[in-house]
């Protein structure tokens, strides 16, 4: 039973559920991917059985699957799927969602992102470099040291410090100006407030990243409700529009001439994804970056624009990025400083930001949201553009 | 740390082939002659899938790199690691561990070589060294390093100088099996492949290799 494409059919994010956060134990990836999308139906003021669609991302302890529909009891779903790809899939889930809603397939597609990597008594790290057997190319790379994801990292960030001179102290400026965002946010799991030299002081990771550089692991869920502007002028929440959406995904060749390192998928999806929506950058009053790692931000302040090409370690360590600063970033501290829910992080400040709910970190001007998701070693990118208004 | 095992799968089965016997392999597509990395399935350049296996010259530079802090274990010092982004100068990449650089000295467009580790189980690993480094220490002839020679020649003169510590270490390298095979694969290349494929002779047999009977101990100085 397709609906037809009306403007009515105008897609909104009506729910907001976030879990417990953390290190919070005892709860498989499903507990809690089931329990964020109980708070987001709730949030929307709907119930279970208002739900139509389900999109479910999967993290690192997996588990979270098709299986949620049968645990939460959810029936006669016009969409249900599983979507991967990595920190580039809550804008992923929530751009399907968007189109599902708009060609009338589905009237409320819940998109939850739950993972629970932690484990009592051992540290972060531990969860994101597990052992596991060295084989084919992959033992190669490993053999190498390239054992962990920071280490990957490292060497996209390095690459970029040898061709534009960028700096650990300009990674470091990301780092304090989203921790000092973060002290205003009571969902946030590191508040207390860290200098450069408290960032040059933390220990190495992988040069050239350091400990704070690189993002928490927390166990947790995140969801959002999908819906249209029609059915959501009759629920509680302000409604965040969608305006637009896009991805990018670079597939960088082995070989000299690929980009990995300089250039993200974030060149090609922003600018689609605010064609989209029908505003410029400058129109972006708020932007909520993917930040596994603080070179992820610098790279994606470059590619979307924000600054020119090899000059995001100046722009960075000018303060811009501060909660004084000329651009609302990061509102609520990131990865680096709040939690880590991959791609929801960002998208469940944007919506924060959207409503207005984000209290003393709250952006005083909140028209235009720029979200970024990204995955795998910067391979995956996507970009969502959100605002409480829907478009002129 | 501990040593890592590396065991190979269908894909990369041809690959290990070719370290154990001291040979880095690149794909080569057989409809538009590009080089590609070694797990490559597709050609980047115009998306054949009939992809040959050919020997690497063994020489790059370091395009990117990392020092990989490990943890520690049992009150020891955090173990360093080099991991290096290299590329080859046929064009593809490869993640390799870059051994014998103090990290300080690391710097993209770094010249490298190709040698090999050979744990006691697993298959070989290719990894890289100075490429400055050793020819600066084995002083090669400008012959040599121009690509004309024979490897014979090339293997010969790095036989020689690194024996300059006991004549017993050319002895066992004339006599070893695999300095023999090298010498007569060699004989039919030329240039950076020769310095590559002699230094890890000498490397291998000379220096490193923990399974050889009793090898000479020589030490290469190294800036």
């Amino acid at each position: 039973m397709a609906g037809t494409l009306t403007a009515a059919r105008r897609p909104v994010i009506a729910g907001l559920g976030i879990t417990e956060m953390g290190r919070v134990y005892g709860r498989s990836a499903e507990d809690f991917a089931a329990a964020a999308v109980r708070l987001a139906v709730a949030d929307a003021g709907l119930d279970l059985s208002d739900v139509d669609g389900l999109l479910t991302n999967t993290g690192l302890a997996g588990g979270v699957g098709l299986g949620l529909q049968r645990r939460l009891q959810l029936r006669d779903l016009r969409v249900l799927s599983e979507i991967q790809s990595y920190g580039a899939s809550a804008g992923a889930m929530v751009s399907y969602a968007a189109m599902a809603v708009r060609a009338g397939m589905a009237d409320a597609v819940v998109c939850v992102f739950a993972d629970a990597p932690l484990r009592e008594g051992l540290g972060s790290s531990a969860a994101y470099s597990r052992p596991r057997p060295a084989v084919g190319f992959d033992g190669q790379s490993r053999h190498a040291g390239l054992t962990s994801v920071s280490a990957r990292y490292a060497l996209a960030a390095r690459r970029h410090m040898a061709a534009y001179g960028t700096t650990s102290e300009h990674l470091g400026a990301i780092a304090v100006a989203q921790r000092a965002w973060a002290a205003g946010n009571p969902l946030a799991q590191m508040r207390e407030p860290i200098t450069l030299a408290d960032h040059q002081a933390s220990r190495w990771i992988a040069e050239p990243l350091r400990l704070l550089d690189c993002c928490l692991v927390s166990n947790g869920g995140v969801a959002v409700l999908v819906t249209s502007a029609e059915r959501a002028a009759h629920l509680p929440q302000p409604p965040v529009h969608i305006l637009g959406w896009a991805q990018s995904h670079p597939g960088y060749p082995d070989a000299g001439e690929s980009s990995f390192g300089l250039e993200s998928g974030a060149a090609r999806s922003g600018p689609a994804a605010l064609k989209m929506a029908g505003v410029g950058l400058s129109d972006v009053t708020v932007a909520e970056l993917y930040d596994c790692y603080t070179f992820t931000v610098l790279l994606s302040l470059e590619d979307y624009g924000f600054c020119a090409k090899g000059e995001g370690g100046p722009f960075a360590a000018s303060g811009a990025l501060a909660p004084t600063g000329s651009l609302a970033f990061n509102t609520g501290g990131g990865q680096l400083s709040s939690y880590y829910m991959w791609g929801m992080t960002p998208l469940s400040e944007a919506v924060i930001q959207a409503r207005g709910h984000g209290g003393e970190r709250q952006a005083p001007r909140n028209d235009v949201i720029l979200v970024s998701g990204n995955g795998g070693i910067l391979d995956h990118h996507s970009t969502l553009v959100l605002s409480p208004y829907a478009r002129g | 740390m501990t040593a890592m095992t590396i065991t190979r799968d269908d894909a990369s089965a041809a690959f290990f082939d070719g370290t154990a016997r001291g040979v880095l392999l690149l794909r080569r597509c057989d409809d538009c002659g590009r080089r590609s990395a070694p797990r490559t399935l597709t050609c980047a350049a115009c998306h054949s899938a009939r992809l040959a296996w050919e020997p690497a010259r063994g020489t790059g530079t370091l395009a990117s790199w990392t020092v990989v802090h490990h943890r520690p274990a049992g009150g020891a010092p955090a173990p360093r690691t080099v991991a290096g982004l290299v590329q080859l100068d046929e064009g593809p990449w490869l993640h390799a561990r870059i051994d014998g650089i103090d990290p300080s000295r690391l710097r993209a467009g770094l010249p490298l070589t190709v040698a090999f580790d050979r744990p006691a189980d697993g298959e070989a690993i290719p990894v890289f060294q100075s490429a400055e480094s050793v020819e600066t220490a084995l002083e090669l002839p400008e012959s040599i390093a121009g690509g004309a020679p024979l490897a014979a020649e090339a293997v010969t003169h790095l036989m020689l100088k690194a024996a300059e510590d006991g004549e017993e270490a050319v002895a066992w390298a004339e006599n070893h099996r695999e300095w023999q095979r090298i010498k007569t694969t060699c004989d039919a290349q030329e240039g950076p492949r020769v310095r590559g494929e002699a230094c890890t002779a000498v490397d291998r047999h000379l220096i490193h290799d923990p399974l050889s009977d009793n090898p000479p101990s020589i030490q290469r100085s190294s800036r």
